[in-house]
């Protein structure tokens, strides 16, 4: 398993525990528009729970680029890189 | 999705411009866009307004920021943020709220308090372990008459008849309250404090204020009460024009009154209160009192309250609290409420855990 699949499981688990979704499974097209419990507050809770389990800080110019799961996970897989 | 920052010194060219008379929801009012064009903690440059624009031109979320000052001890008057307000549209800015929430943190270097936050906010707050929230205070919201026909008329939208419906049954709790509330200040003897109207423009009421915020770190100043007796920002409804624009939070109102009153024993200044009065509810969101003189400063200013034309009282305010409990004023209406207040982690810091905050910080004393 390469690190982007432990990031990308990782992530879903983050997912599941944020919208309480235990058979959530992730796509990298998965977006808002495909959970209805992906609301705006939820989005502040889901980064805040991906910060604390990746123990990274996203940037104002990262938070803005994300749309779907993959976007996410591209940014953890560049921080966790540098 | 587009970010659009607003400086305070651009607030008069936002209201004006094409896109806000476009917009069904609006980010600002003119008149907080105008109270905040003239706060003398901010300067031009400081961004007032954060928004996210979605594709076709309409707003998806926006968040204020309202400068302030903090007062510590030995030192000059450190700048710090309030966040005046954070709203996402549903649909459209599931995405923006937390770019939203980050670039508030950046441009006001973490220095931000989080003044009257719901609780769901504070718990997501909480969750971005980036804020130390306190623990909820305790306030009350309690009518002292009988207020069925105005409560109604708001939730109806102002409309007259539903307030003449509901007058027969507002009259009969008054006529009961009135004989209860007349024998309790019979009771409480002779008034020795007096209540009076009062300006922050006279010398002694100004320096009163700003005597009494001492060790009161984020407690405004006379400076703060001229500018904010100014510029209220919400319109009485008479006033309102009628238009297409929304806004998600307090604009219109059925009445709005500010008094600044003066509190006197033997002709020694002991008390200055603001109070508003909006939709026939009292708010106190500052008192200022000489040490010693609490109870009887409370004890007066409820009393004054109860003399005026409303019928109830939400309050935080400690001392009224405390004065409220031992007269166990005659209730129509009696229910706790809790404020819920969050500053982030570079500012405690410098702050004292134990710091308190009048009912009026945040931007609560505008509305």
């Amino acid at each position: 398993m390469d690190d982007y699949d432990v990031i990308r499981q990782r992530v879903e688990k983050v997912f599941r525990e944020v919208f309480r979704k235990p058979s959530l499974v992730l796509t990298p097209g998965l977006s808002a528009a495909d959970v209805p419990e992906w609301t705006s507050l939820q989005h502040v809770r889901l980064i805040a729970a991906l910060e604390k389990e990746f123990a990274l800080r996203f940037e104002f110019s990262e938070l803005v680029e994300i749309e779907t799961v993959g976007d996410i996970i591209r940014i953890i897989v560049q921080k966790s890189s540098v | 999705m587009k970010f659009r920052e607003i400086r305070v010194g651009e607030l008069d060219d936002l209201i004006a411009s094409g896109w806000y008379r476009r917009q069904k929801i609006i980010p600002i009012t003119p008149s907080r866009a105008i109270s905040q064009a003239i706060n003398p903690n901010a300067y031009p440059n400081d961004i007032a307004l954060l928004m996210a624009v979605a594709e076709d031109d309409s707003l998806a979320g926006f968040a204020g920021i309202l400068p302030a000052r903090l007062y510590l001890a030995r030192a000059e008057p450190e700048r710090f943020f309030y966040n005046s307000c954070w709203w996402i549209h549903p649909d459209k800015g599931r995405r923006v709220s937390m770019p939203l929430f980050y670039r508030m943190l950046e441009i006001t270097r973490g220095r931000m308090v989080l003044a009257d936050m719901t609780e769901h906010t504070e718990k997501i707050v909480d969750g971005t372990g980036r804020f130390r929230v306190q623990k909820p205070a305790e306030g009350i919201y309690l009518w002292f008459r009988g207020g069925a026909g105005t409560f109604l008329s708001r939730k109806s939208g102002y409309r007259p008849w539903v307030k003449l419906l509901a007058s027969p049954v507002d009259l009969a709790i008054n006529g009961m309250q009135y004989l209860r509330l007349q024998g309790m200040q019979i009771a409480a003897g002779s008034d020795t404090f007096t209540v009076r109207p009062a300006s922050v423009e006279q010398q002694d009421v100004n320096e009163f204020i700003d005597r009494m915020c001492a060790g009161n770190p984020l407690t405004r100043r006379a400076s703060d009460l001229k500018w904010i007796l100014r510029t209220p920002w919400l319109i009485p409804c008479k006033l309102c024009k009628k238009g297409t624009h929304q806004y998600p939070f307090s604009w219109k109102v059925e009445s709005f009154v500010q008094h600044v009153l003066r509190i006197d024993h033997n002709q020694l200044l002991v008390g200055v209160a603001v109070v508003n009065f909006r939709d026939g509810i009292a708010k106190v969101p500052y008192l200022y009192v000489l040490q010693g003189s609490e109870e009887p400063v409370a004890q007066a200013l409820l009393f004054w309250l109860l003399r005026q034309p409303v019928h109830g009282l939400l309050t935080w305010n400690q001392y009224l609290l405390r004065e409220l409990k031992r007269l166990n004023l005659p209730a129509v209406i009696k229910r706790k409420v809790y404020k819920r207040t969050a500053y982030n982690l570079v500012l405690s810091e410098v702050l004292d855990t134990s710091f308190e905050l009048q009912d009026g910080d945040g931007d609560s004393v505008f509305t």
